[in-house]
């Protein structure tokens, strides 16, 4: 009986080591996230000096990266998991091969000129430059939740900069744009801006499929992320209506219409 | 004599899985909603089975939930609203419409003291409104498309506020936060139940046989395997005929499936007639829904949706049913349906 008892304690303790470590571990896995110096990446210093990311319960590590071709390699390598880098660099690489999906937006310079007006490919170039949030898609990346928060973060770190930009803006006053540039921040992926500077770019090879760039865009995520903190919310902040207003998310539907995030594939 | 039995049970036993084991299999989406239910009429009647079909339905959440089980290859085929589609196929997704399942359903309801004002056959009562909607829920897109029909610049005429669900369209309209809001089922009859609110519009009455909630598959699957849809596609005009023709067990099986209040089921479905469950793919439909959606500005970048509507399958399929049962008025009146709409 005493021998039953023992084992039966040892099994408990076994069970409770291999039920409860894992869980442990992941819900305390830190994201590595690189970013460039570059007042395109305010959604993410913002998230992070804010103490945002730790309000929706993710730990992050910030990795800085001196240009996008370093960070792309950190990601494609899984060396970090989430990185804000140049949108022109991200899809070259994208095409390329590397397993990469864009979560959500980042920051534009949309500084206007005179040059503008006479060199439409000045305005072109910023606009390569602009920051996107990418994740590394390789075995062991972020799952669907924690990429939820992650992306709303993102999207309370654009209401904060809009809302109350002082504020904001005093937490990582180096990142400041200098007097006179104008930079606009979006977290909304926006899957067709995407396309566009994917067609002007050219990366669509022959071989590839229809939905190539569409199946590295997670914007899914986004909706669901736009979804959720508009359900909290009582009278719409008129920063985050404006951002429902432009996004493209199929509506939901129907008296059980809560969206689940989970690839369980419905029930039967 | 036993022995004969025996033998007789062991053939037809065989012969029963040999049957089971030769059909084709399909995995099909839907999200939970009254109108929906020729799946539920077909699969319980053994429509499926009898065209040569074996299906397993699975329930979802959302559109876009069961659009992403469709492109992981998790279904063969499914039913998830009209919007949704048409955003995965302008994204790259291979998709084609092979048939329909719902046309019409879409309502204006309204607090019961603006009924009066609202009231009429007259788009134009709308002017000057605030009018609470889902962005992008087929009411949104083809009440934009009626008020356009009808000559009414609604970009200027009319203010829409948007709202992150239908229930908080509702909660808008009982506090007086819009003049109306535009909903679908079987929201509207939840609303006048729970709420005293009032419909004062069904949009059928400005935009008839509006399409909604197509049946859609992977591009590929309908290419390799053309029969089995064409027999899924057979069993669910099937399946609306019985609709047509029993309403009673109709209700039962709906209510079953749904777990929504019979009442509500039997209302919408049979007394209001809110909506026609009808698996014709109404082609001009799609055609027009996608123009609605990229004249509110949604989606800038045109598509030829065309490329993914496949009529043919369902035209075969009718035929088919015509050909047992050529007399029938209700696959008379479906011949002549697809004609006008396709």
């Amino acid at each position: 009986m005493r021998r039953l008892g023992s084992l039966l304690l040892i099994l408990s303790l076994a069970l409770l080591a291999v039920g409860v470590r894992p869980d442990s571990a992941r819900a305390a896995a830190v994201i590595r996230l690189g970013y460039l110096d570059d007042p395109g990446s305010a959604l993410v210093l913002l998230a992070d000096a804010g103490n945002l990311f730790k309000e929706e319960g993710l730990e992050v590590k910030p990795v800085r990266f001196k240009d996008s071709a370093g960070g792309l390699a950190s990601l494609a390598a899984g060396k970090v998991d989430v990185g804000a880098f140049a949108v022109r660099e991200t899809l070259m690489a994208i095409a390329r091969g590397d397993r990469l999906r864009i979560i959500a937006g980042g920051g534009t310079d949309r500084t206007g000129s005179l040059l503008d007006e006479v060199d439409a490919s000045a305005r072109l170039e910023r606009e390569d430059r602009g920051i996107v949030v990418i994740l590394s898609d390789l075995p062991g990346a972020p799952d669907k939740e924690t990429l939820a928060k992650l992306v709303s973060t993102l999207i309370k770190a654009d209401l904060l900069l809009h809302n109350h930009p002082d504020r904001a803006w005093s937490s990582i006053a180096r990142h400041r744009p200098a007097e006179g540039r104008n930079f606009s921040f979006d977290p909304d992926p926006d899957y067709y801006r995407l396309a566009g500077i994917w067609k002007r770019l050219d990366l669509q090879a022959p071989n590839m499929e229809r939905s190539f760039l569409a199946d590295h865009v997670y914007d899914e995520i986004y909706c669901d992320a736009l979804h959720d903190l508009r359900e909290g919310e009582g009278e719409a902040d008129p920063v985050l209506k404006k951002l429902a207003d432009k996004a493209v998310c199929p509506p939901d539907c129907c008296p059980t219409g809560k969206k689940k995030r989970n690839d369980k594939g419905g029930s039967q | 004599m036993k022995r004969i039995f025996a033998l007789v049970l062991m053939i037809a036993l065989l012969a029963g899985s040999a049957y089971g084991a030769a059909l084709p299999k399909l995995r099909v989406g839907y999200v939970p909603e009254p109108a929906h239910g020729l799946y539920f009429v077909a699969k319980e009647k053994g429509f499926f089975k009898e065209e040569g079909v074996d299906v397993d339905l699975y329930q979802f959440g959302s559109a876009a939930e069961g659009m992403a089980a469709l492109k992981a290859d998790k279904l063969d085929v499914g039913t998830f609203g009209t919007t949704a589609p048409l955003v995965f196929i302008s994204k790259g997704s291979e998709f084609t419409f092979i048939g329909g399942m719902m046309i019409g359903g879409q309502a204006i309801i309204t607090r019961p003291e603006r009924l009066g004002e609202l009231s009429g056959k007259d788009l134009k009562v709308y002017k000057g409104k605030k009018i609470g909607l889902v962005k992008l829920s087929t009411g949104d897109v083809v009440f934009k498309g009626a008020l356009k029909k009808a000559g009414i610049d609604y970009k200027k005429d009319v203010n829409f506020v948007e709202f992150g669900s239908v229930a908080a369209v509702v909660e808008a309209v009982k506090k007086g936060a819009v003049d109306a809001g535009l909903v679908f089922p079987p929201h509207f009859s939840l609303a006048e139940k729970n709420h005293g609110l009032k419909v004062a519009h069904y949009i059928e009455e400005f935009y008839p046989d509006y399409t909604c909630c197509r049946i859609v598959a992977p591009t590929n699957l309908v290419k390799a395997n053309p029969d089995t849809y064409k027999r899924f596609l057979a069993a669910l005009i099937r399946a609306y005929r019985f609709y047509k023709t029993n309403p009673d067990e109709t209700v039962k099986i709906y209510t079953r499936a749904l777990k929504i209040d019979e009442d509500i089921i039997r209302n919408e479905t049979y007394v209001k007639r809110v909506a026609e469950s009808n698996p014709d793919p109404l082609r001009k439909g799609i055609l027009d829904f996608w123009q609605h959606i990229r004249d509110a500005g949604y989606i800038t970048q045109d598509y030829p949706i065309d490329q993914h509507i496949n009529t043919a399958l369902y035209k075969q399929a009718l035929d088919s049913v015509v050909k047992r049962e050529p007399k029938d008025k209700v696959y008379q009146q479906m011949l002549t349906f697809y004609k006008k709409n396709n």
